[in-house]
């Protein structure tokens, strides 16, 4: 007999507001059922009735974890537009923040894995550690999460020579204890019986579904934008693409591991670029938008972001298109899942790394 | 009686999400749960279930499909009880409430939380800071222990 | 990670007492938005502003700005247009409140009412600062005193009459 499992919008084992349909046999799962779309603020209208300058903060406020990634990926949707090159400077000193956050989003998701399969510990670590990183975006941006750092044809703030210490510091403490949360994940067994073998997603699966990310990535789908189409000085500095084919939660938790220290390899090489780079200006001015349409990519911590923005030659943009990555992720949900226990369910979804504020918008 | 002795030794704050962007969320938890801010060491935890709640945050633009489930949790939780609006799309709607220009105040948006829950303290920022909300929560509950049942 | 805790008995406790101690927010950090003195009235920041959290209103002969901080969303945006740096982000932050009517910085600036119509010119700080700008460049006509007493409408039909006066036969 079916069991209907109801996760509602307001749920203890849900974060954010979104409504999940478990159909079970027993305690295996056959499919889930997910309806979205409690978190629409009309973000896409809404930027029409806004200046660019301006939209750049609106979009910044879709998500606030990826608060770099949707201004990131807007302006460079305007700058394509208005046929901008960016100052070396600003791709460095941009690219900077972008990794930044996406350490602390991998921490972030490595903290809340951890609590979600029952170790509070390793979440206690994983936050603490968090910190440092934060602690140097406030330092550098202004703000713990809402960093303000983009503009149409740069940046608005620059990096300042005495706040780079700080910043090559917190990033050994990070890849110091990095390493040891990777050993932790390998090797703890309560860990490795919980995501070992769990929410399979097959690599064929994860192409034909379109999946973005981490999640393709640990399904052995390279998808890259930093390397698939190359912005910024991302084909100036030397990272690698994390893939892997194991296919399970735990190839998941690793890929983002490993992410972190390619990140901060990136960043390492941005600072050592930006001090060649000292006095440049750090943006160009951008007198008028013309009519046009541009397209803008950027490898978010949790996959794809795509922005695409049409002009019509005023102040206003005629319209704003916006896919996040859990867009894409979250269909993968049900294959995932298929054929798991209940137990699984939180766990599995929390390995796409959802962000329903995002997808919603 | 005994409720008020028991509130002085330990208050429990529930956190729900309106809608918002995850900032002001992750702020919230990360001033409760995480080793750094931790106010737990002043007896104020964290808590998902209304029945033991005694204040609620609020975080987010309050959504028109959210304020029903909103209501429930707020007539959900025993008396007294206080509400805290945590950042400025709690407060005041922040960049999505207005302004759509020709367009009007936006549909989807049920206004802020004044609209629909009477609001006690309210924390301004974009996210707050956690001290901010560690500031907010020491001046609550002093109130909170004065309320009678 | 069972080492770890178990070393993590004798290091000093990571957390911060922050009621009790201080917890300064770092150098370029964008916290309550307040007016300075700088400020001229001009509504360059009113204009800008991504939620509208600066508000400006006309009465009589006074002009009320006013931010409301709890709509403010502290981007920064008002500071970087400012060309008389007349509004700061300053490094203050514990702004948590229970009265609303505290949470709002005010300034005030006198205004310049058009002699011929009775609309709004400008504050009498901001038609200063444009009088020493012009003056700088050299442009200020000399006959010509009463820049700050009528509103565009009103000098564009002043400059016709006079012009009309002038070309009629005598």
């Amino acid at each position: 007999m079916d069991v209907v499992v109801q996760f509602g919008p307001q749920h203890l084992a849900l974060a954010e507001p979104e409504r999940l349909k478990v159909y079970a046999e027993g305690e295996k799962v056959i499919n889930v059922d997910i309806t979205m779309g409690y978190n629409h603020r009309g973000v896409e209208k809404l930027a029409e009735r806004k200046t660019y300058e301006q939209d750049i903060l609106l979009v910044e406020r879709i998500c606030g974890i990826c608060s770099m990634s949707h201004p990131l990926a807007f302006t460079q949707a305007v700058e394509d537009i208005a046929g901008v090159t960016l100052p070396e400077r600003a791709e460095y000193s941009r690219m900077i923040i972008a990794e930044l956050e996406r350490i602390h989003s991998h921490l972030l998701w490595a903290g809340i894995a951890a609590e979600i399969i029952g170790i509070e510990t390793l979440f206690m670590y994983t936050w603490r550690d968090r910190e440092f990183v934060l602690d140097q975006l406030e330092t550098i941006t202004g703000n713990r999460n809402h960093y303000a750092w983009n503009t149409v044809g740069g940046c608005r703030k620059d990096i300042t020579e005495k706040q780079i210490p700080g910043l090559l510091t917190a990033l050994e403490v990070v890849e110091r204890r990095t390493e040891h949360y990777i050993d932790s994940f390998l090797r703890n067994r309560t860990i490795r019986a919980r995501l070992v073998g769990t929410g399979t997603l097959p690599r064929d699966d994860a192409r034909r579904l379109c999946t973005v990310g981490p999640l393709a990535r640990a399904s052995g789908y390279a998808v890259d934008v930093r390397k698939d189409d190359p912005h910024l000085a991302y084909d100036r500095v030397d990272f690698e693409k994390i893939v892997l084919d194991e296919e399970d939660n735990m190839a998941r938790a690793k890929v983002r591991l490993l992410e972190v220290f390619e990140s901060v390899k990136i960043i390492r090489q941005a600072v050592a670029a930006l001090k060649g780079l000292k006095g440049k200006e750090i943006a160009v001015p951008v007198k008028e938008i013309p009519p046009g349409e541009g397209v803008g990519r950027y490898e978010a911590p949790r996959g794809e972001v795509f922005h695409y923005v049409r002009s019509n030659g005023t102040f206003y943009p005629e319209r704003v298109k916006i896919r996040a990555p859990t867009y894409a992720n979250v269909q993968a949900v049900p294959v995932m899942l298929e054929g798991d226990t209940l137990g699984d369910v939180p766990i599995t979804l929390a390995s796409i790394d959802p962000c329903f504020c995002c997808t919603d918008r | 009686m005994f409720k008020a002795i028991s509130r002085r030794n330990a208050v429990h704050v529930m956190l729900v999400y309106a809608g918002g962007c995850n900032g002001c969320d992750i702020e919230v938890v990360n001033c409760v749960l995480s080793p750094y801010y931790d106010i737990e060491q002043y007896k104020v935890m964290l808590t998902w279930n209304p029945r033991e709640a005694d204040i609620l945050l609020v975080t987010g633009p309050v959504l028109k499909r959210i304020e029903p489930a909103l209501k429930k949790i707020y007539d959900a939780i025993p008396d007294p009880k206080l509400v805290a609006a945590v950042g400025s799309c709690a407060i005041n709607g922040n960049v999505f409430s207005n302004l759509g220009g020709d367009l009007g105040p936006s549909e989807e948006i049920a206004g802020p939380l004044d609209k629909v829950l009477p609001v006690a303290a309210k924390i301004p920022g974009c996210p707050p800071r956690p001290e901010d909300i560690i500031s907010a929560a020491a001046s609550a509950i002093p109130i909170l222990a004065e309320m009678e049942v | 990670m069972e080492l770890e805790a178990l070393f993590s008995l004798f290091k000093k406790p990571f957390t911060v007492k922050y009621p009790f101690e201080p917890s300064p927010a770092p150098e370029g950090f964008r916290g309550r938005t307040e007016f300075t003195d700088e400020c001229v009235g001009c509504g360059a920041c009113a204009a800008v502003c991504p939620p509208k959290a600066i508000t400006i209103v006309d009465e009589k002969k006074t002009r009320t700005m006013r931010i409301d901080h709890g709509l403010c969303i502290f981007c920064r945006s008002c500071q970087d247009i400012c060309p008389w740096e007349g509004i700061n982000l300053t490094q203050k932050f514990e702004m948590a409140t229970l009265n609303r009517a505290e949470s709002y910085d005010e300034i005030e600036h006198d205004l310049i009412l058009c002699q011929g119509c009775g609309k709004v010119i400008t504050t009498r700080r901001h038609m200063e600062e444009i009088r020493k700008k012009i003056e700088k460049v050299g442009l200020l006509d000399k006959d010509r005193n009463n820049i700050e007493s009528y509103c565009i409408s009103c000098k564009k039909d002043q400059f016709a009459r006079e012009a009309i006066e002038a070309s009629q036969p005598i």
